[in-house]
């Protein structure tokens, strides 16, 4: 559980993130601190990051319900969840992947857009990976010969046991079926459609995610270095965006990595709104962000010295902020080679 | 309640029906003037409306309980907004016939 007073952020219910990063941290520089931070060298990789995931964060648990053997199991994810009223597990008529009007590949970050579920962490993480490295995900799903699928997830090795390899590759079978309402999708929404066929790939990555946590409840909450951890089987990084200059996050983008950023905490003790980064932060009190939220990087401009950030929701345009105010307003940068 | 009742939840995204999808956040106390036209303070939820007159943009309004909103082509009603202690704050909308 988090160090926060009042428990609704979208991860907080599984997670031992610590308390807020010191105003200091996350308020940006001066202009005067800005131009010697250009001025300055690059620090050492390391020198910025934050506590070791392990740290700050217990893994993410994906040994629940996933078959001990490897022997294909088909039960579907619990679907009961508080907005999740009348919907069933429905055949939408999919296929993984179409390549729609725009998309660079068949699997493309404008496929993702989350539903009525706080998975917010890793819809932004598949949607990071599938601009960065869309073959990840494309590998990731496999169908079978009996309309089902195998979807490759990893299990991290615990933080209490030094020893064994530090992923361990899960394959999780899942029928094509999806929770739905009247043909829809509630959780995450389907991608393209064409022929009357709509693209699958973002809610089956879910469902396998959810079936290894044993429902799509227990995926509510959590941390896009994790999310990126369990989908791609290597280590991610963790920033305080205070603590980096815009050259720095540049480069991991560059460098393909997927970024996902985690938005300010909204601290309430009880009825009393606690003076935090949400309340003094513009940003929030005029609904350009939203507080508890993972949002994922789609580009960092170093002339502009401006971030582009996409909410996992979809559809919307992205939303480009000046590089001290993204300082300012997010807590936490996530981050995963991918490959 | 003649309509249907939905429940959006902290950082979600609901799909209304196609087109029309309505995510919730920043939920927190403050003041605002009601209907009738006298200053409350109560729990309020920022809502982002996405429909075909927004669409790709989304519409952003702050909301308290009592208030009625239109959304694409619905009208709604805010029927409760709740933040409890370990527990996703939701606002629970309904949909006027």
């Amino acid at each position: 559980m988090a160090l926060t007073v009042d428990g609704s952020g979208s991860r907080v219910e599984r997670n031992t993130q610590p308390a807020e990063a010191p105003r200091a941290e996350t308020t940006g520089p001066k202009p005067a601190e800005k131009a010697e931070a250009a001025a300055a060298p690059a620090p050492a990789a390391d020198s910025f990051k934050t506590q070791p995931n392990q740290v700050a964060n217990p893994p993410i648990d994906l040994g629940g319900t996933g078959p001990a053997n490897g022997a294909p199991q088909h039960g579907n994810p619990d679907i009961n969840v508080k907005d999740s009223q009348g919907a069933t597990y429905q055949d939408l008529h999919g296929v993984p992947f179409i390549q729609g009007q725009g998309d660079a590949k068949a699997v493309d970050p404008n496929d993702v857009s989350q539903g009525g579920i706080g998975d917010c962490y890793y819809m932004s993480s598949l949607a990071t990976i599938a601009q960065q490295h869309p073959e990840v995900i494309q590998n990731a799903i496999k169908q079978n010969d009996d309309g089902t699928y195998t979807v490759s997830l990893y299990e991290k090795r615990p933080w209490y046991q030094p020893w064994g390899p530090e992923f361990t590759k899960k394959e999780i079978n899942i029928t094509p079926e999806l929770p739905a309402r009247d043909g829809n999708a509630i959780f995450a929404h389907t991608g393209d459609e064409t022929n009357g066929q709509k693209e699958l790939w973002v809610g089956l990555m879910e469902k396998a995610f959810a079936k290894e946590h044993g429902s799509y409840k227990s995926i509510e909450g959590g941390w896009g270095n994790e999310a990126m951890e369990a989908l791609t089987g290597k280590s991610s990084d963790t920033y305080s965006p205070g603590k980096m200059n815009i050259q720095q996050l540049a480069d991991l983008h560059t460098q393909g990595k997927g970024i996902t950023v985690s938005s300010a905490a909204d601290y309430k003790l009880g009825p009393i709104d606690l003076p935090d980064t949400v309340s003094r932060n513009p940003l929030y009190k005029n609904g350009t962000l939203v507080a508890n939220h993972e949002y994922w990087i789609s580009d960092v401009d170093t002339k502009n010295n401006t971030v582009t950030l996409r909410n996992p929701w979809g559809y919307e345009p992205g939303i480009t902020l000046p590089f001290d105010q993204f300082q300012g307003a997010f807590r936490q940068v996530s981050t995963n080679p991918l490959n | 309640m003649g309509g249907n009742v939905i429940t959006v939840q902290d950082t979600v995204n609901y799909r209304v029906s196609p087109g029309l999808e309505i995510g919730a956040g920043n939920f927190w106390p403050e003041e605002y003037t009601d209907e009738k036209n006298q200053k409350q303070k109560g729990m309020t939820a920022g809502l982002w409306i996405l429909s075909p007159k927004t669409a790709p943009a989304r519409e952003h309004l702050r909301v308290h309980e009592g208030q009625e909103l239109t959304a694409g082509d619905k009208r709604l009603k805010v029927l409760e907004i709740k933040k409890l202690p370990l527990e996703r704050a939701w606002v629970k909308l309904e949909i006027l016939p």
